[in-house]
């Protein structure tokens, strides 16, 4: 329940044994390795700092192959899963395996070679589509498309556009020769496809004369034989390409039982990419290399036996002044999830509070008073606990931090729900009005928002959560001034304040005004202080008094949980209306479909605005944010889990 | 003249006004929010199709005014009785109450849709270039559903009043 403390860490360790014990590193997962910038301000040390990206960019190579080479086999073999696939156990010392990454990379090599020759293949059915199509308006000719003109014989075949009408185009060849004959093949929407014969002596008339009506050409330089022989060829040459591509597709298909090969090694080389990465940030001269980075503390011993191991000369020590160590927060496992809540806005600064179990019992009973409803609830509680069982999530990973938030916030929303009696809205009452003649409508343990003085009794209550978790703020604040030795400031900052409430809520209770005007005085006496000379602490101390108004707009703030708490209420109701009034067999699709659109739309509202109530009103009275996230070196997967063995990783 | 003028603004008519304006002008707010979003989203599917459920959410954002629009209409007609088979007849300051009670969702909520749109068709960027950090952009549109949400609250508090 708290930051975990940190230990710098410095480290000097044989260069031979620098990638073993990166990686022994790596399986330990608790070692920050920070850059070398802070050494490297000492001219000593930043000569020895020389990155080297030349593996890194190979690492990156490969693991593009293999990337490649998994989408394409996943395309082919048309078979992916969905984005919570659950991963497979991989035990390390396969894991790390170079062969294993040799293999898959020759995999890799092969169908990359494959999807290349498919691609050639399929240019190659495009030319001859295009070489077919080009054919086609000659189909009917049955002159071979590469007769010669003879001594006295013109063969031509011609294209003319089809505004002329064909007959037009006979007649001006008419009127210039007589030894001449055309043979219409096709005319299609655009040109008449015609031959033309013609006498050796009169073709260059024939044709000029055409050419006014845009008659052109055209040779077939490449081709032998008629054009039904070609495109004949054409199609048988088109199916074996397809044939080809096919005998391709099939193979790569053929490759999905090598794909945990592929997903194992693309792990592998992501971790190993992270581990030339961090490699960059070792300073190193010829024998030996030199890191320093951040330990939490309470994983000092095993990172110790480890670097004892590898003969390492090492020091701990407590963070220095103006060293900016990383935040890690621990939990419970029923407070966690709330880490996601935290992490949207900005991580503790080192040395500060850990907010989540601070803000978990407030967002857990916000979420559920703006979700109120038994069966909503109930229904992320069930989709909550189906998805731990079904996917295998990784333990601190977003996804489960989200599934096991939507559980307690499940929970909430029943227990509030219970409280205002609703169960997906008024369905039962609705139902039972509709159905069975009689209404019979859920119990409200506390009372219904929706109707009578409901909404104000809400309101009141919203608004009373709302002051109880201000105060709460404050008294955090008033703890860490207390902490830091700062008493007197805690009770002028906070105690002044708590003076004016205290006296607001006697006034409002009619017993006197006395408390108030205390209050108000301590303020103006107190919150000046930091001011020059007599005048200037008086007028900004009467100045705070403005602040009077920060804390009502706050407390009126919380107003939003009534607002989504009765808008999701009211929304559900009318889904049950509609239903009540289509009968009984059309009332459930419409029932399931408008709840779950109520829902999803509701889910998003709800978490938003009650993330805003914790950053803006709680966080504002007394967090201090800008911690920088803790990064160790460690193994990061997304298709497998790697089995540490604890065993190996000391006698190794 | 004045008949005429006195039997088109019966009180009934004044509140049916009212009423259809709270479903047409959210309406009208809603479809153009959720088309300007789906406009931006068209462009970054065809670069990335696996974006869809995230562009889809962002789209259905700015949607929910429609519906607020329509929840106040529909408890409108139930509160004036239109289920109950017979048109009934209001007295010109109940229709105007009815008219009044509608205005909060019928205004805002033709204001909020086409901003909220507005915010989520600029979310469809953070998709395109962090997709990592797409619900922050889906957390901004939401922000300016607040107000739609007070509005719809306050129609309905006034219809349930009546």
């Amino acid at each position: 329940m708290s930051i975990l403390a940190m230990k710098r860490l410095r480290a000097i360790a044989l260069s031979s044994e620098r990638d073993k014990l990166l990686q022994s590193l790596m399986k330990l997962g608790c070692v920050e390795i920070s850059s070398p910038e802070s050494e490297a301000s000492d001219p000593g040390y930043a000569s020895l700092a020389s990155p080297d990206e030349s593996r890194a960019s190979e690492v990156n190579a490969k693991l593009n192959e293999i990337t490649n080479a998994l989408s394409a086999v996943e395309k082919y073999a048309g078979s992916s899963e969905g984005l919570f696939a659950p991963r497979r156990a991989l035990p390390a010392d396969r894991f790390f395996d170079g062969r294993q990454i040799e293999e898959a990379l020759a995999t890799a090599q092969t169908v990359n070679r494959l999807v290349r020759e498919i691609s050639s293949h399929q240019a190659e059915l495009s030319r001859l589509a295009a070489r077919k199509a080009s054919l086609m308006p000659w189909i009917k000719s049955d002159v071979p498309l590469d007769t010669p003109s003879t001594h006295s014989l013109s063969v031509c075949f011609c294209v003319c556009p089809n505004s002329v009408p064909f007959g037009g185009v006979e007649a001006s060849a008419g009127s210039v020769s007589d030894a001449f004959k055309l043979e219409l093949y096709h005319t299609d929407s655009e040109q008449h496809y015609f031959l033309l014969l013609c006498h050796a002596q009169d073709i260059q008339s024939v044709l000029s004369q055409m050419k006014g009506l845009g008659c052109s050409t055209v040779s077939f330089k490449d081709f032998k034989g008629t054009a039904a022989e070609n495109i004949r060829e054409i199609e048988i040459r088109a199916g074996e390409t397809e044939k080809l591509i096919a005998d391709a597709n099939g193979q790569i298909a053929s490759f999905s039982n090598r794909k945990e090969l592929l997903e194992n090694a693309i792990d592998a080389l992501n971790s190993e990419l992270e581990r030339e990465n961090t490699r960059q940030n070792l300073l190193r001269t010829e024998h030996a290399v030199f890191f320093s980075g951040w330990v939490p503390e309470r994983d000092m011993a095993r990172v110790e036996s480890l670097l004892r191991k590898f003969g390492c000369a090492y020091e701990f020590s407590d963070p220095a002044e103006g060293d900016d160590p990383p935040v890690r927060l621990c939990n419970t496992r029923l407070i966690y999830p709330f880490n996601m809540v935290t992490e949207m806005y900005s991580l503790p600064q080192y040395g500060t509070l850990d907010p989540n179990p601070l803000i978990s019992v407030f967002f857990a009973l916000f979420f559920g008073l703006m979700y109120a409803d038994i069966g909503y609830g109930l229904v992320l509680l069930a989709i909550s606990i189906v998805a731990a069982k079904k996917f295998n999530l990784r333990r601190g990973s977003m996804s489960e931090q989200l599934f096991l938030l939507m559980g307690i916030c499940g929970v909430a929303s029943a227990f509030w729900g219970a409280m205002f009696g609703s169960f997906f809205g008024d369905a039962v009452g609705v139902f039972t009005e509709s159905f069975l003649g009689n209404r019979v409508d859920l119990k409200p343990l506390a009372f219904n928002p929706l109707s009578g003085s409901g909404p104000l009794i809400l309101l009141v209550l919203c608004l009373g959560l709302g002051a109880v978790q201000i105060i709460f703020g404050m008294a955090i604040k008033a703890y860490l001034l207390i902490r830091d030795g700062k008493p007197w400031d805690a009770l002028m900052d906070v105690g002044s304040w708590w003076l004016v409430f205290a006296g607001i809520a006697l006034l409002a209770l009619g017993r006197g005004w006395y408390v108030m005007v205390a209050g108000f005085a301590a303020v103006v006496l107190t919150q000046g202080r930091h001011s020059k000379g007599i005048f200037g602490k008086l007028l900004s101390g009467i100045g705070k008094l403005y602040d009077i108004t920060a804390y009502l707009s706050d407390v009126l703030s919380y107003s939003r949980l009534m607002a989504l708490c009765m808008a999701s209420g009211v929304i559900a109701s009318v889904f049950n209306i509609l239903g009540g009034l289509t009968g009984p067999i059309f009332f459930w699709p419409i029932f399931i479909i408008g709840h779950a659109f109520n829902m999803g739309i509701n889910i998003i509202g709800t978490y938003v605005h009650g993330a805003r109530l914790q950053y803006l009103e709680f966080f504002g009275k007394w967090y201090s944010d800008g911690g920088r996230p803790f990064k160790p070196l460690q193994i990061t997967t997304k298709y497998v889990d790697v089995v540490k063995n604890e065993q190996e990783e000391i006698t190794q | 003249m004045i008949d005429f003028i006195t039997s088109i603004f019966t009180g009934t008519n004044i509140a049916l006004i009212g009423i259809a304006l709270a479903v047409i002008l959210p309406g009208i707010g809603s479809s153009k929010g959720v088309g300007m979003v789906g406009e931006a989203g068209a462009g970054l599917i065809t670069e990335d199709p696996g974006s869809f459920s995230k562009v889809l959410i962002l789209q259905i954002i700015p949607g929910t005014q429609g519906l607020y629009g329509f929840v106040v209409g529909l408890f409108a007609l139930i509160n004036l009785g239109v289920f109950g088979g017979s048109m009934p007849s209001l007295s010109f300051t109940d229709g105007m109450s009815y008219f009044m009670a509608c205005m909060p969702i019928a205004i805002v909520g033709l204001g909020s849709a086409i901003y909220q749109g507005r915010v989520a068709a600029a979310g469809v960027s953070i998709i395109a270039k962090r997709p990592g950090e797409a619900f922050k952009g889906v957390m901004l549109a939401v922000m300016v559903e607040f107000y739609a949400i007070l509005a719809l609250l306050v129609s309905m508090l006034l219809i349930l009043s009546l």
